[in-house]
């Protein structure tokens, strides 16, 4: 997903980071997911490559890295949580993968309302 | 593509009308981005069948086997004649491990087999958009209703610019001193926690619209 990709990078602006946190924890997750086999959907997973991301962001200080890991750490807990819900415990990464640009689309379209409501009138067209 | 699980429901609905056959799909071109893991596709054909659905454009309403016709056309018309949308791209060794079913329609408008396929993959098998060959997205004009599909160029832009305003706003909006302006920034407090309990949103985007001081 090349322009999926692409926002990644927009999320090592630390303005981004701090602003959209659900969205970039969600292209955390989509970038560090394997292609095959099983995942097993725990948030503490997901920590050391939150960390490994800030140390690579550039302009934060130890005051921002602690709040943007607080914000994104929850952010991925509750995409988790939403995953769980959705996959169970554990999930075959193609699975997983589909489920989470599901949520990044989703999240997507809601920093775009007037897109949004064009979607759904599209869906209830007759 | 990967084996997905099926959505019996759904499926049955939306395939009432189609030719089915216990076959596999015929030659013709993928509207979904094509992979392929034989472990997968060995786990998911231990408990489910792969399905495999044919749109078949027929402008005339010449072709009489729906089937064969995606086989029987010159090679410069072949490709164009069969849209498939599958749970994984057909290979000669699936026939060994997999049951598999296809299921065919006639259709008259290239745009309207691509735009089926894509709404059973979207809808029945809860596909993402951006695992559609960006060109059917095109033709299909799925990228006008949903341009985050084919390009988030725009959002991206949206999401920088507004992040660096709400970085920004906190210091703008708390000046050092100054009565008159404490009060607007206590009175646009209230009206942005009475916007978003009435909302039921995070309405911090409208700050600006609201708080105009």
């Amino acid at each position: 997903m090349p322009h999926i990709d692409a926002l990644f990078e927009m999320c090592k602006k630390k303005e981004v980071a701090a602003a959209y946190p659900r969205l970039c924890a969600l292209l955390l997750m989509y970038k560090h997911l394997p292609k095959v086999g099983v995942v097993y959907l725990r948030t503490t997973a997901y920590r050391t490559p939150v960390q490994k991301w800030l140390e690579g962001t550039p302009g934060l200080t130890g005051e921002d890295k602690r709040v943007i890991m607080q914000k994104l750490m929850k952010a991925v807990g509750e995409a988790v949580a939403e995953l769980k819900k959705e996959l169970g415990g554990v999930a075959s990464a193609i699975n997983l993968r589909r489920a989470i640009l599901r949520q990044l689309l989703e999240e997507l379209r809601k920093l775009v309302p007037h897109l949004m409501i064009y979607l759904v009138f599209w869906l209830l067209r007759p | 593509m990967t084996p997905l699980s099926p959505i019996q429901s759904g499926l049955e609905r939306f395939l009432s009308g189609w030719e089915r056959r216990e076959a596999p799909p015929p030659p013709g071109v993928y509207v979904a981005t094509a992979g392929y893991h034989s472990k997968l596709v060995e786990e998911y054909c231990a408990r489910y069948h792969l399905i495999y659905l044919v749109a078949v454009y027929d402008r005339d309403g010449t072709c009489q086997d729906l089937y064969q016709c995606c086989f029987s056309q010159s090679l410069s018309d072949a490709p164009g004649r069969c849209f498939i949308f599958g749970d994984v791209e057909w290979r000669e060794e699936l026939g060994k491990m997999c049951r598999v079913e296809t299921y065919l329609y006639r259709f008259s408008d290239i745009r309207d087999a691509l735009k089926t396929l894509l709404e059973f993959g979207m809808h029945v098998k809860g596909i993402p958009c951006t695992e559609f060959n960006i060109d059917v997205l095109r033709v299909t004009g799925w990228c006008e209703v949903d341009p985050i599909c084919c390009d988030v160029s725009a959002v991206k832009e949206k999401i920088i610019e507004e992040a660096v305003a709400m970085h920004r706003q906190p210091q703008a909006q708390h000046p050092p001193s100054g009565d008159s302006s404490e009060e607007a920034g206590d009175g646009c407090a209230e009206l942005m926690r009475q916007a978003t309990d009435t909302l039921g949103a995070d309405v911090f985007r409208l700050r600006r619209c609201l708080c105009r001081t």
